[in-house]
């Protein structure tokens, strides 16, 4: 490896940082214009630290960048610019002789149950190509056993190994696909949507699933969803995303019981809440997403914000830390004084 | 609500049985349905995929396509007459007049080419003897009412210039154009972001109060049905397993599958950590056991379960469970019924 | 450990004794089904039975003339006749239908390659490669077919027979390819968005399995379909442009050259045994090809193997 190999870094928490993304940018062209060209930016100056054994949920709505972000850190979409810091090496500066052995550190957990495995290949077949790829075994019993080890660590009973992915159903699939991530034995995993194409019950069994294996390999996930309620059963810390920014990112319990930015607190009300006596707050939140190619001015998100002043029309905020490691995008960040549980 | 006096009946679904004949076999996708809607009340259909909520819809505006066929029960609407064995005619006739349906995605339910307003007016048109510039002004109106800002500009827009949540507001003006008694949505919410699934929960909830519209919502979400509902209808597998009022499922749900499905969904009140789960999988609908679906993945599954159907038992006035658990307490045979 | 999947044990027989059939077999279950398109099969491979062991078992060459049996009509020693140079019509027949039924091959397995290579390069690799080998595509898919390939074909009539029938399939070969590359640009396109394609990357896999253990198994059902149907309109064409005299010529026969027969009158009103067989055989291949083609492209229809 050519890279220098860094100091690795400790969190406030004494614990060990395992990734560290420096202000992470993924722009997208769109239309063909030669001279005009406009970008989407998907991902738009993100930084944050994953430390080592945790779930960082990251929530936003659609289009907000979070899927792009996940694919950005482990280069399936080529960053535009930023670092990505990986257990002290500079992901973004290797080449792909070098990433191809870094992958098998750094997996990722697909969304669509579905398009996420190929139609042609049985189980054991997709199971085992990553094993003989990246040389751990040839052909053989040997493999075979570590195959059907790795299904019944994720609830595979043997007899599926020679099936086809049409013959499951979308969790049984998305069980395949954790399986096929874990094959190399990561200690980190990107997990983008895992569940929201799986039915309630089903969820909960996958979401268990994930952290059983958590426990058992110390494996640090990255859990990108769009529901909060999700995020907060599976995450120790949370940061929520708005049109390609972290607006606020901390702890489960800061972020649920004292959230700071105003859009954490409307995506918050605006979810139903399993109880009939209690009212679905009408959402402070106005209006709809704007496009990430015209971005507002100052803070993006004041023309949705229920406490806009002009400041937020003229100025992009800074991050502030409003209690440690609880940083948060906005000018009135630990003004407001909203309490939603109690 | 009103708990005592209950408002008129308007649909009457006796014994219904829609089965799919496959290549690989009958699906039964909905196998002895029982319900009753009333006027002025939102009814939830919840379930998971594949529990046959949709199917349910689709059969009451006859929908369902071959290889699907409603093969029996009787779909009663307000007047008295059997909607299954209805002639195509009749039923168009009903359909978007008195009943009509919103749909998951929105994109696809418009058709691209039309402009709205032209789409909106199409059913108004089909359906009331009315002039093209009354038509008009009705699509003007039913976009103003669905909170759409600018309603004269949106009518002369083609659906992709709006985004997810304009368009399902668009569908829901369109489906109440004629002022139908029932709107059926089928998981109207599902294809959109948290805070505007919250916009357009609390603007079919307004609608609801001011046209004096029933809802029949599906979903599978079971927030959206607290915060929605009247009533609940819990499907498994074809069958309604429970029916309730939403305040006594939520306070007292009695079949082991509601209890599962309330304590396996993630909520912001409950703690992290651990999630209680349903074992297993829903069964397929071709290899159905002779006995409750539900045994398989039942904790408090006995010998006869697998034996043979559960009878539907009464709890309290309104609350059936279809569940050998509560034989004895079943209101029906106290009373003699 | 999960304990998730607590399994009765009644449910483990059952799921266990399902059948596990791969996505091949399961098309192979589809077309077996599809009686047309079994009848379709089972014609073509009686007629390419026939071609290529008829003329084995008759035992005669091209050059065996029965002088003594001059313009005759069926009979028991000629079934289908001899035509004016006292030649076994059936034979010729035969000899004639493999020919027809290799340029047809040779030419389809052209188009394939040429098609799976071009478009597979185009749609993998992407930006400037695609647009100048779709550019290319467009090219030769734009050049009018059957003027190109009668021109072609008159500009190499000094080609002897043997070597004329190797340069008419490539002639075809070289000007079909351009739908199929197409057709094969555009699956591969959307397998790339395809989110086990994106798995393949973030496992860090070689190019090499990439497409050959993914993208290709995609592709084949698309592939295997528009062979058989360009090999039937090869054969097509073949008897189109030796029915003109541009393509294969006497003494070699194939179906088109024995057709080219009726164009004498007196041949086309007393002499029907010379030339209707080809016709008919030419007839019968096709239509066979033709529903094997069709039966394939339902049994292999990717929407259904979910």
């Amino acid at each position: 490896m050519s890279e220098q190999v860094k100091d690795v870094q400790v969190g406030p928490n004494g614990k060990k940082v395992i990734l560290e993304v420096k202000n992470l940018t993924k722009h997208f062209p769109v239309g063909k214009g030669r001279f005009n060209k406009q970008f989407v930016k998907a991902v738009d100056g993100v930084s944050f630290r994953l430390y080592e054994g945790e779930t960082l949920g990251l929530v936003g709505e659609s289009g907000c960048g979070k899927s792009t972000l996940g694919r950005a850190i482990i280069r399936l979409h080529e960053p535009t610019s930023g670092e990505v810091i990986f257990k002290g090496e500079n992901v973004l500066a290797k080449s792909r002789k070098e990433m191809r052995k870094l992958r098998e550190d750094m997996q990722f957990i697909f969304q669509d149950p579905y398009s996420s495995l190929n139609p042609r290949m049985n189980i054991y077949n997709i199971l085992s190509e990553p094993l003989v790829a990246h040389g751990y075994f040839k052909r053989g019993n040997e493999l075979k056993e570590h195959v059907l080890e790795l299904m019944k660590k994720c609830g595979l009973p043997p007899y599926y190994c020679y099936r086809y992915p049409h013959q499951f159903s979308g969790g049984q699939r998305q069980r395949i696909g954790i399986a096929r991530s874990l094959a190399l034995d990561p200690t980190f995993i990107i997990c983008d949507e895992p569940v929201s194409a799986l039915d309630v019950s089903i969820q909960s069994q996958i979401l268990n699933l994930m952290m059983d294996l958590q426990e058992e390999q110390k494996i640090s996930y990255i859990f990108i969803s769009h529901d909060l309620s999700v995020v907060k059963h599976i995450s120790d810390r949370v940061g929520v995303m708005y049109l390609g920014s972290i607006v606020e990112i901390a702890d489960k319990d800061q972020i649920f019981n004292n959230p700071q930015h105003p859009y954490t607190m409307s995506l918050m009300a605006a979810i139903p809440k399993p109880d009939p006596n209690e009212h679905l707050e009408m959402s402070m939140i106005k209006g709809e997403i704007p496009s990430n190619v015209n971005l507002p001015s100052g803070c993006k998100f004041h023309p949705r914000c229920p406490f806009a002043k002009d400041i937020c029309k003229q100025t992009d905020p800074v991050e502030k830390e409003v209690a440690p490691d609880h940083f948060v995008k906005c000018h009135f960040a630990g003004e407001f004084n909203v309490k939603t549980e109690d | 609500m009103a708990e005592l006096v209950r408002n008129k009946k308007l649909l009457d679904v006796r014994d219904l049985k829609v089965y799919f004949y496959t290549e690989k076999g009958v699906s039964k996708a909905v196998d002895g349905n029982n319900f009753r809607m009333y006027e002025n009340e939102t009814l939830a259909i919840v379930g998971e995929s594949g529990c046959g909520k949709s199917v349910t819809a689709m059969s009451i505006l006859g929908l369902v396509d071959e290889p699907g066929k409603i093969v029996d029960g009787s779909i009663v609407e307000y007047e008295g007459k059997n909607m299954v064995g209805m002639s195509d005619e009749e039923i168009r006739d009903i359909r978007g007049n008195e009943i009509s349906m919103i749909f998951q995605e929105p994109m696809t339910s418009l058709n691209p080419v039309f402009k709205i307003g032209d789409q909106i007016m199409e059913a108004v048109l089909l359906h009331e003897d009315v002039t093209k510039e009354e038509a008009k002004a009705r699509a003007v109106e039913m976009l103003t009412l669905v909170g759409i800002a600018r309603p004269e500009k949106v009518v002369t827009d083609y659906p992709h210039q709006l985004s997810g949540g304009m368009r399902q507001r668009v569908m829901i003006a369109m489906a109440l154009a004629c002022n139908p008694k029932l709107l059926i949505a089928d998981e109207p919410t599902t294809a959109l972001d948290v805070t505007i699934q919250a916009q357009i929960l609390s603007l079919m909830n307004d609608l609801k109060k001011k046209l004096g519209t029933s809802i029949m919502l599906i979903t599978h979400d079971l927030g959206v049905v607290a915060q929605m509902a009247d009533n609940v209808n819990v499907m498994y597998a074809g069958k309604v397993v429970e029916t309730a009022p939403v305040k006594e499922l939520f306070a007292n749900p009695k079949h082991p599958y509601t209890k599962g499905l309330m304590a396996s969904m993630p909520s912001l009140n409950t703690e992290g950590g651990r999630l209680a789960t349903i074992e297993g999988s829903v069964p397929n609908s071709l290899y159905l056991p002779k006995g409750c679906y539900f045994a398989d993945r039942c904790p408090n599954v006995m010998d006869k379960c697998r034996e043979s159907q559960p009878p539907t038992c009464k709890i309290k006035s309104r609350h059936h469970v279809s569940c050998f658990l509560y034989e004895d307490v079943d209101l029906n045979k106290k009373e003699g019924k | 450990m999960s304990k998730d999947q607590v399994i009765e044990p009644n449910v483990v027989v059952r799921e266990e004794d399902q059948e596990v059939l791969g996505p091949w077999r399961i098309a192979w279950n589809k077309f077996k089904k599809n009686k047309i398109a079994m009848a379709g099969l089972i014609l073509f491979v009686i007629i390419v039975f026939a071609v290529i062991f008829g003329p084995i078992i008759m035992g005669q060459s091209v050059n065996d003339f029965d002088f003594a049996a001059k313009g005759q009509g069926p009979s028991l020693s000629h079934l289908l006749g001899t035509d004016e140079q006292g030649r076994d019509v059936l034979f010729r027949l035969l000899l004639g239908g493999r020919i027809s039924i290799l340029v047809g091959v040779v030419s389809a397995v052209i188009t394939v390659l040429l098609g799976v290579i071009i478009g597979g390069a185009a749609g993998y690799y992407g930006g400037l490669i695609d647009n100048l080998l779709m550019r290319f595509t467009e090219i030769i898919y734009s050049l009018p077919f059957t003027p190109m390939i009668i021109a072609l074909g008159a500009t190499m009539m000094w080609v002897e027979g043997n070597i004329k029938m190797i340069v008419v399939s490539f002639l075809i070969g070289l000007l079909s390819w351009p739908t199929l590359a197409r057709l094969v640009r555009g699956q591969i396109l959307s397998l790339r968005e395809q989110e086990f394609m994106q798995a393949c990357e973030s496992l860090g896999l070689s190019d090499f399995s990439k497409i050959f253990k993914h993208l290709i198994p995609n592709v084949l059902s698309i592939v295997i379909v528009n062979a058989t149907l360009s090999m039937a309109s090869a054969i097509l064409t073949e008897a189109g442009l030796s029915f003109l005299g541009m393509g294969v010529t006497e003494p070699t026969p194939t179906w088109g050259n024995l057709m080219q027969l009726a164009r004498d009158i007196s041949r086309f009103q007393n002499m029907p045994w010379t030339w209707m067989p080809a016709g008919v055989m030419c007839f019968l291949t096709v239509i066979s090809i033709n529903l094997v083609g069709e039966g394939l492209r339902d049994a292999l229809d990717p929407k259904d193997v979910r």
